[in-house]
């Protein structure tokens, strides 16, 4: 288990690694000349060349990526060509706004998503299955940002209870984070209801009822825990998702995470910028997916022994053996 | 050596010359026979699958509304002529709807929002549809090629899209864009790629179920050659998964081309678009909302309506899905 554990994380960097380069690559396919952005209307090849040597690009591309990973890895992502200034210090300290804000979103997804889906598993094809099941596809299809611009329209413009946008406290939370919860919310209650549904179904369910056991107990224990495999994947799916997703909603409420700061340097075509967001929301889903399958195995005791030491193997193997011998 | 020799000298038999042999002979038989019941077959699925679906009024409900689209973006031209939706009248500025000549009003520039919504559809179609098709058909392409030969070519293939699915979708298409700047084939282009990696690792896995089938087993051992095997026994079963992921992405790519337009990374400035329509209309929302209102009704409608006949259309191919998200 520790060794599986250990390996997923190893692989992390490397997979980094060629994410960024993946990515490095894909911006300099862009004909746009950064010295040439950044030089006045007016000036000598003297001139050209010395910015070009401030912000290291006349070297060779692949030198400028190895440059880039040895201080990347110390935390420096080099010069913005907006600014001037260092990407990191511009970046750095909008990560917990981001992570915050999918976070919230994602608790409230579960502790909304789990019990209504199962709910709506449960008491299929009811009125309140029918009913719940519309509106999610219909919230499922509304665009997010355009679900925002809504919003501020009605509670903030009209109705004044929270700020149209930018960080003011915790009322500037509330629509951010009911307008990104709203849709992923919709799909993620269709999907648990579906992996009860599939639950429901199974014969250690139905042997639970001849018992005579409880049907809430039944629903809680037998179904709803087998359930929570499938709906872990789910959810981590999703927060991965949603860091990337979270990029509309911080433009919409000019929001100061990464996402927000992502598009002000697509605008203003400062590759070091976009590099440098592009791979901190990559680790985020990375770190997302590496965190489902750590508990996916933990949870799962199947999984588990698949993963489990030698000497754990075979004592199992012992322990079947001796069974099929009776 | 020898082996693989034998296999396809086999391999051309059976594609197609017709010599008095007990072996060819052999695999006529057998080929008219497949021809025969995979003629039938066909027939029937796509029949059952129409019967299915007509039997739901949602499903036809929604069909009908796809349709519609399809075909006011086809015939936008007819509809209104193009000039009309880039035409720009300073003097019918930020007319409400309901004014003479302007059913839904006008933007901003005085172009008609009716005439700039009409052949928006087809911009969204156009992208949507495109980018959808590319990304569907190439991860088919590779998830056969992952299934059928495996080993080294699988694992390459896979760990490339692990790498690429590490970016999450919407940033990898905003830097694709960025790279490659405003217009509809690059649109495209991010719109692929950011598809790719998902329906890769989907048809994958359906795929590798299918090339351990006994069937598929059967044909190697008669030496049919890899690229025979996946035209005549794998793609035939991956249509339902191929149809079903395709009307998905049709619908999250036509959003997605929106949210792109809307950050001003989508297509040149005047052709119409319903998300740049949407952040055009951002600066004028108290003056005229419905700038704002109309491409987002239109875009949630569309959007909502493909994706019902997507769920309809899988619930009609596999009716043992039916019921899950």
């Amino acid at each position: 288990m520790l060794k599986y554990i250990l390996k997923r994380i190893l692989i992390v960097p490397v997979l980094l690694l060629f994410v960024a380069f993946f990515v490095f690559i894909l911006l300099n396919l862009s004909e746009a000349d950064p010295v040439l952005q950044m030089m006045p209307a007016e000036y000598t090849q003297v001139e050209y060349d010395a910015m070009a040597a401030r912000f290291g690009l006349d070297k060779p591309l692949l030198v400028q990526f190895g440059n880039w990973v040895v201080n990347a890895v110390q935390g420096d992502f080099g010069i913005s060509y907006k600014t001037k200034g260092p990407v990191s210090g511009d970046v750095l300290y909008r990560i917990p706004i981001s992570w915050n804000l999918a976070l919230i979103t994602t608790l409230l997804m579960i502790v909304i998503g789990v019990p209504l889906g199962a709910l709506c598993a449960v008491k299929q094809y009811s009125t309140f299955d029918n009913i719940t099941n519309v509106l999610a596809k219909f919230m499922g299809s509304i665009p997010g940002f355009w679900l925002g611009l809504m919003l501020i329209q009605v509670f903030s413009i009209k109705l004044g209870w929270f700020p149209t946008f930018g960080m003011k406290g915790w009322r500037s939370w509330v629509l951010p984070v009911f307008t990104f919860l709203l849709p992923y919310l919709a799909n993620y209650l269709r999907q648990v209801r579906s992996a009860m549904l599939d639950c429901i179904r199974q014969d250690y369910v139905r042997t639970a009822r001849s018992k005579g056991a409880k049907e809430s107990v039944v629903i809680y224990r037998d179904a709803l825990r087998n359930a929570l495999l499938p709906i872990i994947t789910l959810t981590g799916g999703i927060f991965a998702s949603m860091i990337g997703g979270a990029v509309m909603i911080e433009k919409v409420f000019a929001f100061p995470g990464i996402g927000y700061k992502i598009l002000e340097g697509i605008n203003n075509r400062d590759m070091p910028t976009i590099l440098a967001c592009t791979m901190i929301l990559s680790l985020f889903t990375i770190g997302a997916q590496l965190v489902i399958d750590i508990s996916y195995a933990l949870v799962d005791p199947r999984i588990r022994a698949t993963f489990a030491g030698k000497k754990k193997v075979k004592k199992l193997d012992a322990v079947k053996a001796t069974g099929g011998g009776e | 050596m020898a082996k693989t020799t034998d296999t396809k000298t086999t391999g051309t038999k059976t594609t197609g010359t017709k010599t008095t042999d007990t072996k060819t002979t052999g695999t006529k038989i057998t080929n008219t026979k497949t021809v025969v019941r995979k003629k039938t077959k066909k027939r029937s699925q796509a029949a059952e699958t129409w019967a299915r679906l007509k039997t739901q009024p949602l499903a036809m409900f929604s069909l009908g509304v796809v349709v519609l689209l399809v075909l006011v973006a086809i015939f936008a031209d007819v509809i209104c002529p193009y000039s009309l939706a880039i035409k720009q009248v300073a003097a019918d500025k930020l007319q409400p709807p309901g004014t003479p000549g302007h059913i839904l009003g006008t933007d901003n520039f005085g172009r008609d929002i009716l005439a700039r919504i009409i052949h928006g559809a087809r911009t969204a179609l156009e992208i949507g549809v495109i980018s959808a098709f590319l990304s569907v058909i190439i991860s088919t392409f590779l998830a056969s090629l992952c299934a059928m030969i495996g080993g080294i070519v699988d694992n390459i293939i896979m760990r490339i899209i692990d790498v690429i699915s590490c970016i999450p979708s919407l940033v990898l298409a905003l830097a694709i864009c960025a790279a490659l700047g405003n217009g509809i084939p690059q649109l495209i282009v991010a719109l692929f790629f950011s598809g790719l990696p998902m329906h890769t690792k989907m048809i994958r896995s359906v795929a590798l179920g299918v090339a351990k089938m006994d069937y598929i087993e059967s044909s190697v051992a008669l030496g049919a050659s890899p690229g025979y095997i996946m035209l005549r026994h794998l793609f035939p079963n991956l249509t339902s998964i191929i149809i079903i992921n395709g009307t998905a992405q049709i619908s999250m790519n036509i959003m997605m081309g929106a949210t792109l337009g809307f950050v001003g990374l989508g297509v040149k400035a005047p052709t119409p678009e319903w998300g740049t329509m949407l952040s055009g209309g951002l600066s004028y929302m108290m003056r005229n909302q419905y700038m704002v209102l109309v491409p987002g009704i239109v875009l949630a409608l569309a959007a909502l309506f493909i994706n019902t006949f997507g769920d309809c259309l899988r619930d009609a191919l596999d009716p043992k899905l039916k019921g899950k998200a």
